[in-house]
């Protein structure tokens, strides 16, 4: 019984993720980054958890900025353990953000190849939102976060992967 | 080039341990039983290094099922030098320390199928010994990492970070 409801829960969970919620924004020709400083995101700091891809549990830990540097770690668990891990850096480039990542199977092998790094960069923001080129963190309470990720299928369509994240470990309280 | 700029400015940052942090491997000795939950100490982030301009910081997360996932910044003057993604592991009853470097560019050092792999060597009071590497509790809010190094000359040596618990 507990199974089913567990099943159901996350099949729930699962299509209200995926569905088009247009969490995310794609960068367009000519448009220039937004001005944006690394501290914006300072809020980040700290421990995230929540249901993640298919409703299986998620967890992101950024560490305070450093250097210009907010770095963090990525973990989605699935059904026989953790099923990946993200190294993640933002960095400050040139008066804009980028969001740079690369992905590891459980046992730490890499997705990329070792020189290769998935970069998103800043398309828009707002007081509560960053837009990475289809790849939002959105500030939704003090303690609650969204991030949010377009997938694209090899037949060409998109979809949106939604993460709602409550903070479990609170940001270092003297900066 | 980069990369051992970057082990020298580590070599600079570092206390050079007169004390013995760490322990090696020897191979008649059988893997300590150990439990992830044993590390959970470690969850929170911890800023510390060597003496000077540097610092470090490292972050644990969870643990999340048998794994204990962190990572670990270290920072000199010129900016962030290297990264590295951790993940502590409970497998056969003990534990193993695994850890891929990275520039600040976040491209590898290692090819994406190598991962450095620590066995727990032995576990002394608050102090959890892998292969080279040591972690060790220091008070309530205080961590000593230790690492033996491979020197250029073929010799080794301790580097030996303090961290104090800021989260």
């Amino acid at each position: 019984m507990r199974t089913i409801l567990v099943c159901v829960a996350a099949l729930w969970l699962s299509t209200a993720q995926e569905a088009a919620a247009q969490e995310t924004r794609s960068t367009s020709p000519g448009q220039p980054p937004p001005a944006a400083r690394i501290d914006e995101l300072a809020w980040l700091s700290g421990e995230w958890a929540g249901p993640g891809i298919g409703g299986a549990p998620a967890r992101e830990v950024y560490a305070a900025p450093l250097e210009g540097h907010l770095t963090g770690h990525f973990v989605q668990s699935g059904r026989d353990g953790i099923a990946f891990m993200e190294l993640v850096d933002i960095v400050e480039e040139g008066g804009t953000l980028v969001y740079r990542l690369k992905h590891f199977n459980a046992d730490l092998t890499g997705w990329e190849e070792r020189r290769e790094v998935r970069r998103f960069a800043l398309v828009a923001k707002t007081d509560t939102a960053w837009f990475f080129d289809g790849l939002t963190i959105r500030r939704d309470g003090p303690d609650r976060m969204v991030g949010a990720v377009r997938i694209e299928s090899s037949d060409g369509s998109a979809r949106e992967l939604v993460f709602h994240y409550t903070r479990v470990r609170p940001p270092v309280a003297s900066q | 080039m980069f990369r051992s700029l970057t082990f020298a400015v580590v070599l600079l940052a570092s206390t050079a341990a007169h004390g013995q942090e760490t322990r090696s491997a020897s191979p008649d000795q059988p893997a300590p039983p150990a439990k992830i939950e044993d590390l959970a100490w470690l969850s929170g982030e911890w800023e510390g290094g060597g003496p000077g301009e540097t610092r470090a910081r490292a972050v644990f997360s969870g643990p999340t099922g048998d794994h204990l996932t962190g990572h670990f910044v270290q920072a000199s003057a010129d900016g962030v030098s290297f990264l590295e993604l951790m993940d502590v592991v409970e497998t056969n009853g003990t534990l193993v320390f695994r850890l891929r470097h990275f520039n600040a560019d976040l491209t590898g050092w290692e090819e994406k199928d190598v991962v450095r792999s620590f066995p727990l060597v032995s576990v002394s009071g608050d102090a959890w010994f892998f292969d080279d590497l040591t972690f060790r509790k220091d008070g309530p809010d205080g961590m000593v990492a230790a690492v033996r190094a491979r020197m250029a000359d073929g010799g080794t040596r301790e580097l030996v970070f303090r961290y104090r618990r800021i989260r």
